[in-house]
């Protein structure tokens, strides 16, 4: 447990002294305060605005560090040749990948957190309440940005950094898309269709269950035991992932 | 030397770029129809958007804003509005707002009725009932039926919804029985410009509803004139067994002091083909209804 702990605060450190992590932050923030200058254009609920960039802020920056920089950390220690360094310790290989993904996660935890602070305090400045129940939406943001960061790991243990990025922005696309494309193929008759629609539902990870964003700026009801069944569904997606991961990473022949 | 060489290069680069882009804005004008010909579905953008609809809903609201803004100071030609509309509304189908906006838009600036029905039913499906400003939407769908369709029975419906929602205002039952009353007052609409005139922070609309208010008050003003002149032709008759040739016989014979002034600036005369009094204003300034004739006639009775 320790030499996960040890890898995992390394990349932490290591990946918040990564410029691609300032840069998208710095455009988050950017994203956040162009929020505003919409929310001064409309006509009303500039909040309404504010919520929606804020959460898909949250959402579309987290995605992109954690494929951009997720991607790299286990390729690049193999071109740098620093994995043997580590690999020659006693440690094991899933130990270096589950440290590798832990690190990560902290700091998507970090992007998340500055985020929603910053979304909160601008919600603050037009109705003075903290709007808690945007944790409805964040919290679930965070799960899909775990799955999408195990998504990356996984490509990233058998291919390059460029190739990981190309599949794991597929896999968020798809992810949002299967319901759509299930509901497209029950509308017709195409039997093939169908089945193959199906079957991209039930093998790729159906990211709309994570999305609750409209639901929560409109303070529509949402069920508890349906945002833990969603959490659920994501964690366990999440540890099938890694442990795919591991299991390729563990066979793998490191040059 | 080489810094001063650089700094040179930077403002002439700086110069060239600006020169650039005020050339392209002035001599190669973009016309917007062109991107909106091609504006897709919100059902296509939508899946396009992934999990961002809202943020693209609320994109498209904002330059649906602009889009009405633009027009409205020139050709006050929308082609697109409503599909503009029927995309953010389709892309975050529980933000309240663009059902409202577009409902009186469309209704009362383009003259798209059928389109303000459809966008008001949209929304009365789809935005969550305790949403604090839901009754506007029935409320609006009520006065296109009583305004435009002239059917005050599916109004006075619309209106008896509407009061079942937080905030509505406590005037609506009355207005409800009025509309069930079969009243056919063009005036029973005045509650409901007044309504609209709140909820906008538009200035056109603004001024546009304010006008109609104007026109309605002098409907209001010309039919009571009319029935006054018509009381006085009926006591002449009872004298003298003979219909005035023109009103100010009237005033002549002592009936009356004056032909009340035309609010629209028209004039009041006495129709003998009808046996009516009849104002020279056969329809109002503004536009109301093509279908629909806004002749005050009254008949002695």
């Amino acid at each position: 447990m320790n030499k996960i702990a040890a890898i995992a605060l390394n990349t932490f450190r290591e990946s918040i002294r990564d410029r691609i992590f300032y840069s998208l932050l710095f455009f988050a923030v950017v994203l956040l305060a162009f929020s505003m200058v919409l929310g001064n254009l409309t006509l009303a609920e500039p909040v309404k605005i504010i919520k929606d960039f804020g959460l898909g802020s949250i959402s579309i920056v987290g995605t992109l560090i954690a494929i951009f920089v997720g991607i790299g950390m286990v390729y690049k220690e193999m071109e740098k040749k620093t994995i043997y360094v580590i690999l020659s310790k006693p440690i094991a290989r899933w130990q270096f990948l589950i440290g590798k993904y832990c690190g990560l996660s902290i700091t998507i935890i970090i992007e998340v957190v500055v985020m929603t602070v910053l979304l909160f305090v601008l919600c603050y400045q037009y109705v003075p309440q903290i709007p808690f129940t945007l944790f409805y939406a964040i919290v679930p943001i965070y799960f899909e940005l775990q799955l999408i960061l195990a998504v990356a790991f996984l490509f990233s243990t058998f291919s390059t950094s460029f190739l990981s990025g190309m599949f794991t922005l597929s896999i968020f696309i798809i992810g949002h898309l299967t319901k759509d494309l299930k509901m497209l193929a029950q509308s017709g008759d195409d039997i093939v269709f169908q089945k193959f629609a199906n079957g991209l539902y039930y093998v790729f990870p159906n990211l709309e269950n994570l999305n609750f964003k409209a639901r929560v700026v409109h303070n529509l009801g949402i069920s508890l035991p349906e945002i833990l069944f969603s959490l659920l569904y994501s964690a366990l997606y999440t540890a099938v992932i890694l442990i795919l991961a591991i299991f390729i990473f563990e066979r793998r022949d490191i040059p | 030397m080489r810094n001063i060489l650089l700094i040179t290069l930077l403002i002439f680069l700086s110069s060239g770029v600006h020169l650039a882009s005020k050339h392209i804005d002035d001599s190669f004008k973009f016309d917007e129809t062109e991107y909106l010909l091609y504006l897709p579905s919100g059902k296509f953008l939508q899946g396009a958007a992934l999990c961002y609809d809202e943020m693209l809903a609320d994109f498209m609201f904002i330059k649906t804003i602009g889009y009405l803004g633009s027009h409205a100071e020139t050709d006050r030609n929308y082609t697109y509005l409503d599909q503009m509309l029927n995309v953010v509304t389709t892309l975050d189908p529980f933000y309240e707002f663009p059902y409202e906006f577009g409902g009186i838009v469309l209704a009362t600036e383009v003259g798209k009725v059928d389109s303000s029905i459809s966008l008001l039913k949209k929304g009365m499906e789809n935005v969550p009932q305790n949403h604090e400003r839901y009754w506007y939407l029935p409320f609006y769908y009520a006065f296109n039926f009583m305004y435009y369709k002239n059917d005050y029975l599916t109004a006075a419906k619309y209106i008896e919804l509407s009061t079942k929602y937080k905030n509505s205002p406590s005037y609506l039952p009355l207005l409800a029985a009025r509309l069930r009353a079969n009243t056919e007052s063009p005036e029973a609409a005045i509650p409901f410009l007044q309504e609209m005139i709140k909820s906008t922070d538009n200035e056109t609309l603004k001024n546009n509803l304010a006008l109609r208010i104007d026109e309605l008050k002098a409907v209001k003003q010309v039919k009571s004139d009319i029935q006054l002149l018509e009381y006085a032709v009926k006591y002449y008759y009872s004298i003298y067994n003979k219909y005035p040739e023109y009103l100010w016989e009237l005033i002549i014979t002592g009936i009356i002091a004056k032909v009340p002034e035309h609010p629209m600036g028209g004039s009041y005369y006495f129709s003998h083909q009808d046996k009516t009094v009849k104002s020279t204003f056969k329809t109002l300034p503004l536009y109301i209804d093509k279908t629909r004739s806004l002749e005050i006639k009254a008949t002695p009775k």
